[in-house]
């Protein structure tokens, strides 16, 4: 492109989704209606572990309107392959013989209608016998704990991490890192602490429940739903069913919120498998406690020994790291390989081991969940860096400051360097915050945090078209999925940008598997870097068509061409429209320019880093919490949270700042409120009464977002991804907060009033 | 029991200003009437409580969860859905305001989000965000963390120079 200022990059164009939704217009699955759609109910495990018996589902195909019943029995004259999973394929479509958590699918309803469907529910007989709970990391790991899975089959579908169970201890997979003597450094340093950090299962709740509806057509399925991955997904259900690939289409509609939640399968096997049972549409939609149900964040148990020269040089650091990842382990594998990449923070070790486990409870299944890790990681070692700064009596901004990675240094050999200015991040949110002039009060007191996070790693290939028709509209054809982030809008504008054309005359169509070229996943805050760039060259390449079009139509050499506003200009001052050269373009019959472009990892050059990905990019981001704690009732009023990314560039400053007000929000939740709690395995608050989410009362009412924008990113004009480092600091800021206002260190999240309240008279 | 087997009840609603007769069974609440069988699908399904929010409609002027009203309560009453706002091509100014904002990332939220706004500023033409936040208590956003949606309500309430586009 030329050096001409951007026209519509950088600028905080409305949504390109924005009238739709407000009027009502934007259609989620739910919204969808099939003539003659069918539908679909599932029978779930009342216990959390248990062998099945029997299950007697006689009387319910009896029942009027109920078209089909379906146990794990039923399923191979239907499918190629029962059980399924992107790592292990460990999870069955229905229960084969037992079952490992409350809410376990047992058994599928098909029927006309809710009525018909519930008397069905109703009806089966399910005969339990009961099997020990595993009901925590401990209980999995003791010695004689029951073997959650003994006959796990093969390695999965997608393999980017090859498991390392060790199944009879619960483990689905783990990861050790070592380098440098932690034991030597451990044995002569100034200074040793080690502390362990929890934090509990969560669940997303997104404000739309999952739902597919699936239908075959023809001799393939055609499955509509709100999912992150519709490639990947189209690759598994191809792959249980044997088929292949384009018999397969998923289409996807509008996703009411994902977090993570809606990336692989879920509830699509049961959506496949009853289509093809009932030779019809069938539609599946969870309520909000089958949601709960279905899919969990991991909870963890980090242990850091970190040692510490007098003044306070970061020398050596120890990691033990437990992701509970429930009864089948989904993408938890690559989860806990993460939390164990990211755990020893942003800041220079020579001396480190890292030991991590990935470990199988009678619990809902974990899977990913924004940050993927990192939350978890971000938690443990940012409030064990307040808890050194306040043992050697430095100021908690001075320590980090002192030990963060600089721009350029590497955080593992083998890998991506850092590409951000991190102490810059830091000095930028503790200034806003005024650090320095606020010093802490008795029940009231700023807390620090900072981090990085990895994205964007590994094999990760996005492929963009862009058409352009005859009177100069296009279409932009991506795969990934708008799950409120704003991709398509962003995307839509750097198309914009690289066409030249206005983004209100670019349709951006949601992906379908069918038309929309292939994109790994939505994920990992790539999308805008990985997706956009491909996006950039396929405009790119339109450009090209035209103006080499244009050098044709005047004898021109289309380097003599300068193109502005839909216009293109001879050097004589010969003018054509694109309306002009694209209906030239075939012979003056009407046609379209076709632009294609891609994404593809670069190869990498010597070994990778241990965990066997090249990051795209590092998400950085510093942020200072405000609050105040009554200390009579343990309350923690969040009064404000300033959070600085580095985002390279905002390719929409009002979708950039969401994703960093939206992290925010989320970080509340998990920072005071959120917490699956479980008793002996039965899941005790599946519901929004006891599982608290966070109001508008009780987001920060001073909340500022500041975005950094050096173009460090590898995106188009320097874009980074965003989104996933604003979660991350809340929680252990919001901690190191409280420690500062009360004198109370709490290592386990959430902090609500009853924990504060209790520490709070035991430190009297 | 079958379908024709079931109990029906007579109601009678008007729905953004278009009168309904319907015969329907008594245990349909206003959202199953409004999604199912008036397809329009505005008004979402969430908590199935009155927790979330996501199935706020107006009726007679008041916000309610029409998840956990029983459509045979609404007869004779006057409902507006998120799609009666726009009149005339012109969207209302809470719309347009969440628009500006950027007061919205999913949307599933946004239809019941802005008629709770629509409702706190029939009653208070002029809150203060303090009152705004208290006023959208009943609805839960999980994707903007409420910031942009606050500024929308303010902008709407007259106060343009502030929210913009929703951030510093």
């Amino acid at each position: 492109m030329t050096d001409r200022p951007f026209k519509y990059v950088g600028k905080s164009l409305p949504r390109a989704d924005a009238r739709d939704s407000v009027t009502g217009r934007t259609r989620y699955t739910a919204d969808l209606n099939f003539p003659g759609v069918l539908l679909g109910k599932v029978l779930r495990s009342t216990v959390p572990h248990a062998r099945i018996v029997s299950v007697d589902t006689a009387a319910a195909r009896e029942i009027p309107g109920v078209v089909a019943v379906l146990t794990a029995a039923d399923l191979p004259a239907l499918v190629k392959e029962t059980r399924f999973g992107p790592v292990l394929k460990d999870m069955p479509i229905l229960a084969e013989g037992r079952v490992r958590y409350e809410g376990e699918p047992v058994a599928l309803i098909i029927a006309e209608d809710d009525l018909a469907a519930d008397e069905a529910l109703e009806s089966i007989w399910v005969e339990y016998e009961d099997l020990p709970v595993i009901t925590d990391i401990d209980a999995a790991l003791a010695p004689g704990a029951v073997v959650l899975h003994p006959d796990l089959l093969g390695t999965g579908q997608i393999k980017d991490v090859a498991a390392q169970p060790d199944l009879g201890r619960n483990i689905c997979h783990q990861y050790h890192y070592t380098r440098g003597n932690t034991e030597a450094v451990f044995a002569t340093a100034d200074h040793v602490f080690e502390h362990t950090y929890t934090t509990p299962m969560m669940y997303h709740v997104t404000m739309e429940n999952p739902a597919a509806v699936a239908m075959p057509e023809g001799d393939g399925l055609i499955i509509h739903v709100g999912t992150q991955y519709p490639f990947l997904v189209r690759q598994m259900v191809a792959g249980i069913l044997g088929w292949d690939l384009n018999r397969v289409r998923i289409v996807v509609p509008a996703v009411g919120g994902a977090f993570g939640s809606k990336e692989y399968m879920n509830i699509i096997p049961l959506a496949v498998v009853g289509a093809l049972a009932a030779a019809a549409p069938v539609r599946l939609e969870l309520s909000l406690e089958e949601a709960f149900r279905s899919m969990a964040r991991h909870g963890s148990r980090v242990r850091l020994k970190t040692a510490v020269s007098k003044d306070g040089v970061l020398l050596a650091r120890q990691c033990e790291v437990h992701m509970e990842t429930g009864a089948y382990a989904d993408s938890g594998p690559r989860v806990m390989r993460q939390a164990a990449y990211r755990v020893p923070g942003p800041y220079r070790f020579e001396h480190l081991q890292v030991d991590a486990y990935c470990v199988y409870t009678n619990k809902v299944v974990a899977g990913a969940y924004r940050g993927f890790g990192a939350t978890q990681a971000t938690f443990a070692y940012e409030s064990q860096m307040d808890e050194i700064a306040h043992a050697l009596g430095i100021d908690p901004v001075q320590l980090r400051l002192k030990n963060l990675l600089q721009q350029g240094d590497d955080f593992m050999p083998g890998d991506t360097p850092i590409d951000g200015d991190l102490p810059k991040a830091l000095q930028v949110a503790a200034a806003r915050a005024g650090w320095s002039e606020r010093p802490a009060r008795p029940g009231r007191a700023l807390g620090v945090a900072a981090c990085t996070k990895n994205t964007a790693s590994g094999p990760l290939v996005s492929q963009a078209m862009v058409r352009l028709n005859n009177d100069a509209s296009a279409t932009l054809l991506v795969g990934t999925a708008e799950i409120g982030q704003g991709a398509l809008t962003v995307l839509r504008q750097i198309c914009a940008e690289e066409l030249d054309v206005p983004p209100e005359r670019i349709r951006v169509p949601r992906p379908d598997t069918e038309t929309t070229p292939f994109d790994q996943r939505t994920s990992s805050s790539r999308s805008t870097v990985q997706m956009g760039l491909a996006v950039q060259r396929a405009a790119q390449d339109v450009r090209c068509q035209l103006l080499d079009t244009a050098g044709k139509m005047l004898g021109t050499d289309p380097a003599q061409l300068v193109s502005d506003d839909g216009v293109i200009t001879g050097p004589a001052g010969q003018r054509l429209s694109y309306k002009e050269v694209v209906a030239s373009f075939a012979g003056a019959f009407g046609s379209e320019v076709i632009g294609l472009g891609s994404f593809k990892p670069a190869v990498i050059k010597g070994p990778p880093p241990v965990n066997g990905q090249v990051s795209g990019f590092w998400e950085i981001n510093a942020a200072v919490a405000g609050v105040a704690v009554d200390l009579e009732t343990g309350e923690i009023k969040f009064e404000e949270f300033i959070t600085v990314t580095d985002a390279g560039r905002c390719i929409n400053p009002a979708t950039a700042h969401g994703q960093e007000t939206g992290g925010t929000g989320m970080g509340v939740g998990q920072a005071l409120f959120e917490a699956c709690h479980y008793e002996d395995g039965y899941f005790r608050n599946p519901n929004l009464v006891e599982y608290r989410v966070p109001l508008a009362t009780d987001v920060p009412s001073r909340m500022e977002t500041i975005a950094i924008e050096n173009g460090d990113g590898p995106g188009p004009y320097g874009a980074k991804g965003m989104g996933e480092s604003s979660i991350l600091t809340v929680g252990p800021s919001v901690a190191n907060a409280l420690f500062r206002a009360t004198g109370v260190r709490l290592r386990n999240l959430p902090l609500t009033p009853e924990s504060v309240w209790r520490a709070l008279r035991s430190h009297r | 029991m079958s379908q024709s087997e079931r109990p029906r009840t007579p109601i009678e609603i008007t729905v953004n200003g278009r009168r309904h007769r319907l015969s329907i069974e008594p245990r349909e609440f206003l959202l199953d009437v409004l999604r199912n069988r008036l397809h329009l699908t505005g008004a979402k399904r969430g908590c199935e409580m009155q927790i979330c929010g996501a199935c706020t409609v107006l009726l007679g002027g008041q916000a309610v969860s029409a998840c956990s009203l029983l459509a045979a309560d609404a007869d004779g009453g006057e409902v507006v859905t998120i799609e009666g706002l726009e009149q005339g091509g012109a969207l209302h100014p809470v719309q347009q305001a969440f628009v500006d904002c950027t007061a919205l990332q999913c949307g599933y939220c946004t239809p019941g989000m802005i008629m709770a706004s629509v409702a706190l500023l029939g009653e208070n033409p002029d809150p203060s965000e303090d009152e705004i936040r208290a006023g959208l208590r009943g609805n839960i956003c999980r994707c903007t963390g409420y910031k942009p949606i606050i500024a929308a309500v303010r902008r709407a309430a007259g106060h343009a120079e502030e929210g913009g586009d929703g951030h510093d």
